[in-house]
C-alpha cells in the first residue's frame, strides 16, 4: 500500500509570480451545487449534481515591497482582476506532474497576528472560469537562455466531447529587450516530425501570465509539448506551461 | 453487544474499495422535521418528513492510480452518480450485527489538495444522496 502524501513540495503560482517560498498552507476545495430531484414514491431527499464550484484558501509569511514585487503588493492590489491563472501543484510543478488551476477571483486577503509571532497573511477566493486539472509541460525551476523545446508527454487524444486549455506563468524575464514566444504543439509520435501547433501564447517581454481559450476535439494526436523562441540580448526566462485535457 | 472500537470500516466508492485509504468515515441519516404543534399542547411537536442521508470521509490523500484522487476526482468532475457502500467491519460478513448501508450518491464536496507544510495531506469528501439508502443484513 502506497504511503499517504506529505505536503512538502507544493508549488503555488499566481499570475507572473511564484509564491511557493512564502506559503506554508494551501487548500483547494471543489464541489457541486446540488439540484434536488426528489419525487413521489421516494422517501429520501435526493439530488443531482449541478454546477461545479471551487474555493481556495492559503496562508503565507507576510512580505511587502515593490522592487521586486512582494506577496503583499500582489495580493492587495495587483491581482484584482479575474482571469489571471492560479495553479497549485501538490507534488511540485515538475514536468509531468498534475496540479489544479483556475482563473483567480480573489475574495479576501488579510494579514496580522499576535505580538511576538511571525507575521502571516491569508488569502481566499474562487474561480472566474473553468476548473482545470493540468499537467505541467514545462516547469519554472531552471531559466531558459536559448530557444528550444520541452519534453513530450503522451497525454492522449482529444475526443469530440473533450477540450484542451493551456496557460502560462512567466515568473522571470532578464536580459536586454528580451522576448519569449511559446507554443504548445501535438503530434502522433514523440518525434514531433508532423506536429501541429495547438496553442500560441502572446509574446512576453516581462513576467506575466495568460490563459488561452479552449480548443475542442477531436484531435487524434496523443503527444504534447512546448516549444519556445527567445529574442533580444542575453535573454533569460523562467516560465511554467500547464495543459488541461478533459471533459467539456 | 459490547462497545465497538472502530478499526475495520468498509468503504466502497464506485466499485473501488477505499477502506485502507481513509481514517474517518461517518454515515449520517436524518429526517426533516415538520412542525405539527397545535393548541392544547405545550411542546413543539414534530412529524418525520423526508429522509436525508450523507457520508463524510477523511482520506489520507493518495494520487496513485486506482486510489483516492484517481477515484474521487472524476466522479466530481463528471457529475457521476455512483454506488457507495459502507459498513462497520470489513472483515466480517454482512449480517444483522454488521449491516451494510448502500445507495447511489453524488460528490458534494472534495478537497483534492489541502494541508500545511510537513503534514500528511488529508482529503475530506462529502457524499450526498441521489437515491434512497438501503440497509442489508445478509
Amino acid at each position: 500500500m502506497a504511503e499517504p502524501e506529505v505536503l512538502f513540495d507544493c508549488d503555488v503560482l499566481v499570475a507572473g509570480y511564484d509564491f511557493t517560498g512564502q506559503h506554508n498552507m494551501v487548500t483547494v476545495s471543489v464541489g457541486r451545487e446540488l439540484k434536488e430531484k426528489s419525487v413521489f414514491r421516494k422517501k429520501t431527499r435526493i439530488y443531482k449534481p449541478g454546477p461545479k464550484t471551487l474555493s481556495f484558501s492559503s496562508r503565507f509569511f507576510y512580505a511587502a515591497g515593490d522592487s521586486p514585487p512582494q506577496i503583499d503588493d500582489q495580493f492587495f492590489s495587483a491581482i484584482d482582476d479575474a482571469g489571471v491563472p492560479m495553479s497549485v501543484w501538490p507534488r511540485g510543478a515538475d514536468e509531468g506532474n498534475d496540479g489544479m488551476a483556475w482563473a483567480l477571483v480573489k475574495e479576501s486577503y488579510n494579514f496580522g497576528g499576535p505580538f511576538g509571532d511571525i507575521l502571516t497573511g491569508e488569502s481566499s477566493g474562487g474561480t472566474g472560469a473553468e476548473i482545470l486539472r493540468p499537467t505541467s509541460l514545462k516547469d519554472q525551476f531552471a531559466a531558459v537562455t536559448a530557444s528550444g523545446s520541452g519534453t513530450g508527454f503522451q497525454l492522449g487524444a482529444l475526443t469530440a466531447s473533450q477540450r484542451a486549455i493551456a496557460f502560462i506563468h512567466v515568473i522571470e524575464a532578464l536580459g536586454t529587450t528580451p522576448t519569449l514566444d511559446v507554443i504548445v504543439e501535438s503530434d502522433p509520435l514523440n518525434t514531433f516530425l508532423a506536429s501541429t501547433t495547438r496553442f500560441t501564447f502572446s509574446q512576453f517581454a516581462a513576467s506575466g501570465s495568460q490563459i488561452l481559450a479552449e480548443i475542442s476535439g477531436p484531435i487524434t494526436d496523443t503527444w504534447w509539448r512546448t516549444l519556445w523562441t527567445l529574442g533580444g540580448t542575453s535573454p533569460s526566462f523562467k516560465f511554467l506551461v500547464g495543459l488541461y485535457i478533459g471533459p467539456k | 453487544m459490547a462497545e465497538e472500537v472502530f478499526f475495520d470500516a468498509f468503504l466502497e466508492i464506485n466499485g473501488v474499495d477505499l477502506s485502507d485509504q481513509a481514517n474517518e468515515v461517518r454515515l449520517t441519516t436524518g429526517r426533516e422535521m415538520r412542525d405539527k404543534s397545535r393548541f392544547g399542547k405545550k411542546t413543539r411537536l414534530n412529524k418525520a418528513g423526508p429522509k436525508t442521508w450523507g457520508i463524510s470521509v477523511t482520506f489520507l490523500q493518495n494520487y496513485d492510480a486506482a486510489k483516492v484522487d484517481a477515484t474521487i476526482y472524476p466522479l466530481w468532475d463528471n457529475g457521476t452518480e455512483f454506488t457507495v457502500k459502507v459498513r462497520a467491519r470489513k472483515t466480517d460478513t454482512i449480517s444483522a450485527t454488521n449491516p451494510e448501508y448502500s445507495s447511489t450518491g453524488v460528490v458534494e464536496n472534495y478537497d483534492p489538495v489541502g494541508g500545511t507544510w510537513g503534514d500528511i495531506m488529508n482529503a475530506p469528501l462529502t457524499i450526498s444522496a441521489a437515491d434512497d439508502l438501503a440497509r442489508a443484513v445478509a
